[in-house]
């Protein structure tokens, strides 16, 4: 059965259409959630969040096709409200130091390099770590990105742009420590 | 680096970040949860897994016999993720603060020392969902070895059944202590599975617990001490006793109580 077949079923208030679009999307959604955030546990309250507030709004999704994004867009949405509310964003510095194991995502990176772009993710303001989740591990192309996100697609290539500068930036400096993000767009 | 093998390299880091991150089982429970309570994204987080099952078994627990008319016919508790407390003196203030006079302990003579403290809410309901009223009661895990207790302690409310016929009753210095081993079930909050008439009706007579909020039928023994003392009630209760028996429950309790 299709997506729009199911987001049909569901605001015909068919609650087992959602279970189906839940079974097929959580694994993407919660990902997505831990990556952003960089925690198991905020990735598991986002998850939450985002697949309650679907339900609740299901009504005004028009093109049940699109429901993916849509899911997407509630999920990012509430990762940066989420971020800048409680600044969850635990130094990831932070996680090599304490051994915090739960929420160390990093815990599998076994290069140099890997660790090094790992804290200049999360040295970047939350909107341009979403832009370089959504682009290099969901591997979506600009123009959904943007469809996501609801921006521009020059918006996003400007936050990738930058995001990709910080990047290469933290991988040159000897010491690793990345320079702080700039926070706008 | 050139662009392409730093490119290569975010892929390969974030695919390796995710790698063996499958959402929970517990999630869909906590949706389902959540949607059934209105939609209110409570944020009972993985520690909290079984915690969600054993607060909800304690308010149904509490609830057995409710006072007639006074229209709550549940309560629905639910703890907050950042109202939570590993530090003793930060909890031992939240304590003061809310549940005033309230007593707790560091530690208990058999071991079992603090390890976490949370605040707990719970929401009054009537038959069809409305809130009637709400408190607030605190939660403290002590833990040895591996093994949990938690002290509840929550301002005494009018329609509680605090106590059941079942009870072993022993006496504390002025002070009435029950304790009681009582099986129960929890179930899916989204009433898939529903308990069988005999459960109903044990559960009616007192005998049993019925609770909501696991993923599938489960079923368990729930081991508790409880008294009321000041116009506070408390309890100590685990599912996992780990060696701790009825004499055990009951020295704790006196040590909470001569504390």
């Amino acid at each position: 059965m299709t997506d729009e077949e199911l987001v049909r079923r569901m605001q015909q208030g068919d609650m087992q259409a959602f279970d189906e679009l839940y079974a097929r999307y959580k694994n993407d959604a919660y990902r997505v959630a831990c990556l952003i955030t960089g925690s198991r546990a905020d990735g598991e309250d986002l998850t939450q969040e985002a697949f309650v507030t679907c339900v609740q709004s299901i009504g005004s999704l028009r093109d049940g096709s699109k429901f993916r994004p849509w899911l997407l867009r509630t999920l990012t949405r509430a990762a940066w409200k989420y971020c800048r509310k409680s600044k969850r964003e635990t130094p990831v510095a932070e996680f090599f130091e304490t051994g915090e194991g739960e929420s160390a995502l990093s815990a599998v990176l076994r290069t140099d390099e890997q660790r090094r772009l790992y804290q200049a993710m999360y040295a970047l303001d939350e909107k341009r770590r979403t832009v370089l989740v959504l682009y290099y591990f969901d591997n979506r192309p600009v123009k959904e990105i943007a469809r996501t996100l609801g921006v521009t697609e020059g918006t996003v290539k400007s936050r990738l742009f930058s995001a990709r500068r910080h990047l290469r930036q933290a991988l040159t400096e000897k010491e690793g420590k990345p320079e702080e993000a700039v926070t706008h767009g | 680096m050139d662009e392409m093998k730093m490119e290569r390299e975010m892929k390969e880091m974030l695919h390796r970040c995710a790698e063996g991150l499958e959402a929970p089982d517990t999630l869909k429970t906590r949706i389902d949860f959540a949607l059934k309570n209105g939609g209110q994204t409570r944020k009972v987080r993985r520690p909290f897994a079984k915690r969600l099952a054993a607060v909800a078994l304690v308010a149904a627990v509490a609830v057995t016999g409710a006072v007639a008319g006074s229209g709550v016919k549940g309560w629905y508790s639910s703890t907050w993720l950042d109202q939570n407390w590993k530090d003793f003196s930060q909890t031992a203030a939240y304590v003061q603060e809310h549940v005033p006079g309230a007593k707790y302990v560091e530690s208990f003579s058999n071991g079992y020392t603090f390890d976490k403290g949370y605040e707990d809410t719970v929401a009054k309901r009537d038959e069809s969902g409305n809130t009637l009223g709400s408190f607030t009661g605190i939660l403290l895990d002590y833990e040895k070895d591996g093994a949990q207790v938690t002290l509840d302690a929550s301002p005494v409310q009018e329609e509680g059944q605090y106590t059941s016929p079942y009870d072993t009753v022993r006496t504390v210095g002025e002070t009435e202590v029950h304790y009681r081993a009582m099986k129960g079930i929890t179930l899916p909050p989204d009433g898939s599975i529903q308990p069988t008439a005999e459960e109903q009706a044990a559960f009616e007579r007192g005998e049993i617990n019925i609770a909501y909020g696991s993923s599938a039928r489960e079923e368990y023994t729930f081991y508790s001490v409880s008294w009321i003392e000041n116009d506070i009630s408390y309890s100590i209760y685990t599912m996992e006793p780990c060696g701790l028996t009825e004499d055990d429950f009951f020295q704790m309790a006196r040590e909470i109580i001569e504390s």
